[in-house]
């Protein structure tokens, strides 16, 4: 393999100075770069047509900087460096725009492409230099560069457009060592506003037999973006577009949507349902809170309903329904509390609804704690506003409250409950007018498919504050649709799941002596049978508490092996094999399987309780890694006649503690698998890079066929 | 006054790839076509020439224990994603001076008996003896064309060639619109009207018909047209025409195309990946088939 660093800048952005950019060029791709002023685009300024990308540092500093620094796969003693250069305009004095240096592994300069005011070009390698005989590089013309670098025995050879320009035999550099680094686009200040762009870059060492040769010839680097799904597609596609074209991005510290201040967001004590699809880009931290939905104003003492998702130190990181009756801090009561660590990235449907004084939430269809009854007359309030995505006092937001992420379709409707079960969630955008039967209940109704933040109901007006706005995402519903970004787009990506299974297991009265709980096995093999007793005996006995909550958490210590053997449950009880359990603020007892995957879903949970019940005879939900996504590719550009290597480029990260490993290959049109590595993935997005060469495995090559039909295979491996 | 389909230029053909046991070297592919070793090429397949990689997917485990007994709290949902792939290729274009000559050929096309002069570096003209005219075959990235020392094989006289470069053999298809399965293929037409009157004659417009509606893919195409009025010194500016895939009735038409004199003037028509064929054109030219009475009324022959 001979091809070990490619990049056609295509994959970063576009920008000067750009946060975006500079994140992404840092992001597993280059170990430093000028973060003040690096600039990536398309085109080069004097020629906007053109359609490679480049590369150029466009600050001059007295020092001297480089737009970027990039460490080598691994430090050798010889290299090739193909590169397309071109500059705006000559510098006004020598050795103070380069192209290129050269940096052992203690980032020392062994050498230096200086572009000079008289457009020669000049290799610098400390005590000395070796320069082109006359000009060889003229303002706002693109040339391809070619250098062979072998720091074993200090030579160095430049051709441009095939013509060698410069060679330096065994030259005493002032400093040595294998290469290990290298820069990019060098500039100074003392060289005027010269700025050198570079493009096309491709490394090469010398380890087998196929395009290692010196010169090689021009060649450029094509960014090849998916626009096909392959038929096998295991990864499930997660794009930022919910239902209809529109969402509402609530990113911005301070955004969120206010309704209008009236008594008709007022719930009162009758039925009402408040429901809405979420997205969290990024959970709240520390005592941060993000606030989904309330009428809830603080420092008029207005406070009425609100749901929010604390953060780890606020109510253990619960989502939260409370309400006050009379607007004041003394009458409020947490009515739902769910202890729920929603996936960044993944939309969830939303719902509390209350049907005859039985108050419930849900997600994804699903009553998650218990139905609480709920009576109350919520304080009303004709001075506090609605409020979707953050909490406000009157119509300013508060800080630390904001719902770091997107909604879609959310829906007031006051006066009718609309769930009181389990239901289906929704798939499409909420019926309007006369398709829906409680319509005329509906007071707030927003799909934010139009431009403009509105209330589809024609009621009363919406407000956004911060930077709260309804965006059309660019993705759909394909895998390639989602990860065709040429510039990085997190919020819009494709992901493999690895899911443990759960079940629940809720009680309605203190459980009897006697009664049992089977979850799981002790070892392996035998059921774990945990018997509810008055006073414990043996192994496996769990003291029953004086309530529910306390029953509760002597069975989940006596199923995690924790504290209290011997007083809460039986001394030689051991801790379950296949699952964990933990006490939800319901009291109801949730239990994880050890191993994620649909092994997880065959783990029984069965009781004899005369008040209470598993939510089903085994644990649900979990799920294997899913099989690999294929893509096909965008054609190459039109003149290409000649591929030497094809390098697979990804941005990747995961979604929390668990370990996850991923590898990307290369399938040829006929079947044949290059695998890339296997790596491990780490939480924060980072580009990897896989290059797959014919050399020296085969003879035979890639070609523009091969490429064209060929796939990119991303897999999940552990 | 109507012109006809003139001289064509730009590749015309697609090519489908082979895959020969043992893979032919362009040499053997000479050698093999030359020979009439029609059996070699017996297995047709659309790639050629790809790595032959071991398969690894299958030695992969696809279910692992991540831990045992993590606390609820933290999570063992690991859901790795991706937002971004992308492939990298390094690509090149034929290097100066690796495009040999080779020997002459000959094909019959669409009922054109065609001769084939590879002249390497000077380029591929073709020769079509039916209607008296040459044209200039090039591949992009090539100078000339790449499908080279060709023959015709088996029923059918299917025309079949090697390639500059790869060990692949290509055959020519006339009904494939990309070529080499990526390529849009290059079309140019041109065709003029010559006068050796000094009075400007307007043209009112140009107009072709051909297979408007059968484009490579679905994205629009862009026919183009400009003219040159010193017999292709130098040339006007290019005015497109966008076409659409499935549009087979609409009108393509150019309006208000100025005037010339003489020598007269010459039309190029356009397109990458457009018409796969043009049935004629049509050019309107205000009293062109009245020139000399118009030249004589202008001097005062003629009262």
């Amino acid at each position: 393999m001979s091809n070990i660093i490619v990049d056609g800048f295509a994959t970063y952005g576009i920008g000067v100075n750009s946060s975006a950019v500079n994140a992404a060029l840092l992001a597993g791709v280059y170990s430093d770069i000028n973060a003040s002023q690096v600039s990536v685009g398309q085109g080069l300024p004097w020629n906007t047509s053109d359609t490679e990308w480049w590369l150029a540092c466009t600050q001059t500093f007295s020092g001297g900087a480089y737009a970027v620094r990039r460490s080598m796969p691994t430090a050798i003693s010889r290299a090739f460096f193909s590169m397309h250069v071109a500059v705006n305009a000559l510098p006004t004095s020598n050795d103070q725009k380069g192209v290129i240096d050269f940096r052992n592994a203690s980032n020392q300069i062994m050498g230096q492409l200086f572009i000079e005011s008289t457009g020669a070009l000049s290799f610098n390698f400390g005590n000395g230099s070796a320069d082109s005989s006359g000009p060889v590089i003229g303002a706002e013309t693109d040339y391809h560069l070619e250098m062979d670098i072998d720091t074993a025995s200090k030579n160095f050879t430049l051709q441009v457009n095939g013509v060698t320009v410069i060679t330096s035999t065994a030259a005493a550099w002032l400093h040595t060592g294998n290469l290990a680094q290298f820069a990019l686009s060098l500039n100074s200040s003392a060289g005027g506003n010269s700025n050198v762009y570079v493009g096309s870059l491709i490394v090469r060492d010398t380890n087998g037999s196929y395009n290692n040769s010196f010169p090689i010839g021009d060649r450029r680097v094509a960014t090849l973006l998916p626009d096909v799904d392959d038929a096998a597609q295991g990864w499930a596609v997660q794009p930022l577009h919910r239902f209809g074209p529109g969402v509402l991005a609530l990113t911005g510290s301070l955004d969120g949507v206010l309704g209008a201040a009236s008594a008709a967001s007022d719930l009162g004590s009758g039925d009402f349902t408040i429901e809405g699809s979420f997205r969290f880009a990024a959970l709240p931290l520390a005592g941060n809170k993000a606030v989904l939905f309330g009428k809830w104003g603080e420092t008029a003492n207005q406070r009425a309903y609100q749901l929010y998702l604390g953060g780890p130190s606020l109510e253990n990181g619960w989502l939260v329904f409370r309400t006050s009756t009379d607007g004041t801090s003394g009458t409020v009561v947490e009515k739902i509390q769910w202890a729920w660590q929603p996936t960044v990235g993944q939309w969830y449907h939303i719902a509390v609804s209350r049907n005859a004084g039985n108050l419930q939430l849900f997600i994804d269809g699903v009553q998650v704690g218990l139905t609480v009854t709920d009576t109350d007359t919520y304080h009303a309030t004709a001075l506090e506003r609605p409020v979707l995505g953050i909490q406000v006092n009157g119509i300013t937001a508060v800080a630390n409250t904001f719902l770091d992420g997107w909604n879609d379709e959310f829906r007031m409707t006051v006066g009718a409950a609309r769930y009181t079960a389990n239901f289906a969630p929704p798939t499409d955008k909420f019926p309007r007018n006369g398709d829906d039967p409680l319509w005329a209940d509906v007071i707030w109704l927003s799909g934010w498919d139009s431009p403009s933040i509105s209330n589809d109901t024609g009621g009363f007006a919406l407000t956004g504050i911060g930077t709260a706005n309804a965006l059309t995402p660019s993705d759909g519903s394909y895998g390639w649709q989602v990860i065709d970004k040429s510039a990085p787009n997190d919020t819009t990506f494709i992901e493999a799941s690895l899911i443990p299974a759960t079940g629940l297991l809720t009680l309605t009265a203190v459980p009897a002596n006697t009664e049992t709980v089977t979850v799981g096995t002790k070892d392996g093999t035998a059921a774990a049978v945990y018997t509810f007793k008055t006073a414990i005996a043996s192994a496996f006995d769990v003291l029953i508490g004086a309530s529910i909550s306390a029953s509760v958490d002597n069975l989940v210590a006596a199923i995690n092996g924790g504290v209290g053997a011997g007083v809460t449950y039986g001394t030689g009880t051991t801790a379950n094999f296949d699952v964990t359990a933990a006490k939800q603020p319901s009291s109801q007892m949730q239990v994880t399987a050890n191993t994620p995957g649909t092994g997880g879903n065959s783990i029984a949970s069965t009781e004899t309780l005369a008040n209470g019940s598993w939510a089903s005879a085994t644990l649900t939900g979990g799920l294997n890694i899913p099989g690999y996504s294929q893509f096909g590719f965008s054609h190459l550009p039109r003149g290409a006649v000649i591929v030497d290597s094809v390098t697979l480029l990804s941005r990747q990260w995961k979604s929390d503690a668990g370990a996850t490993t991923t590898t990307l290959s290369f399938v040829g049109g006929e079947g044949g698998v290059a695998a890339g590595a296997t790596r491990a993935i780490s939480g924060t997005p980072t580009a990897y890079f896989d290059t797959i060469e014919e050399d020296p495995d085969t003879t035979a090559g890639l070609t523009p066929n091969s490429i064209l039909n060929g796939l990119v295979r991303v897999n999940r491996a552990t | 006054m109507t012109i006809a389909k003139a001289a064509i230029s730009g590749q015309v053909a697609a090519a489908v790839v082979y895959a020969g046991t043992p893979e032919p070297r362009t040499s053997q592919l000479a050698a093999m076509l030359t020979l009439g070793l029609a059996a070699r090429f017996a297995a047709v397949d659309a790639i050629a020439a790809l790595v032959p990689y071991a398969e690894t997917a299958a030695a992969v485990s696809m279910t692992s224990a991540i831990a045992a007994l993590v606390p609820y709290a933290t999570g063992i949902h690991s859901l790795p994603a991706a937002s971004a792939i992308a492939e990298l290729a390094v690509w090149g274009t034929a290097p100066p001076g690796s495009e040999a000559r080779t020997r002459a050929w000959a094909f019959v096309f669409d009922g054109h008996p065609c001769y084939v002069l590879d002249l390497g570096e000077e380029g591929t003209f073709i020769y079509d003896t039916s209607t008296s005219g040459w044209a200039k075959f090039s591949t992009d990235g090539y100078v000339g064309w790449n499908m080279r020392i060709g023959t015709t094989w088996t029923e059918g006289n299917r025309i079949i060639g090697g390639d500059t470069f790869s060990a692949n053999a290509w055959e020519m298809d006339p009904d494939t619109l990309i070529d080499e399965g990526f390529r849009d293929i290059y079309h140019a037409a041109t065709g003029g009207v010559a006068t050796r009157s000094r009075v400007y004659l307007g043209v009112e417009s140009l107009r072709v018909i051909g297979s408007m509606g059968s484009l490579d893919d679905d994205t629009p195409v862009q026919f183009s047209l400009r003219f040159s009025d010193d017999n292709g010194k130098t040339w006007t500016a290019t005015q497109d025409i966008t076409l659409t895939v499935g549009d087979f009735g609409g009108e393509v038409a150019w309006r208000s195309l100025g005037s010339f004199m003489a020598p007269g003037r010459v039309f190029e028509l356009t397109d990458y990946g457009g018409l796969q064929r043009i049935d004629g054109a049509d050019i309107f030219i205000e009293d062109f088939d009245d020139i000399s009475t118009k030249y004589l009324k202008q001097y005062g022959v003629y009262e």
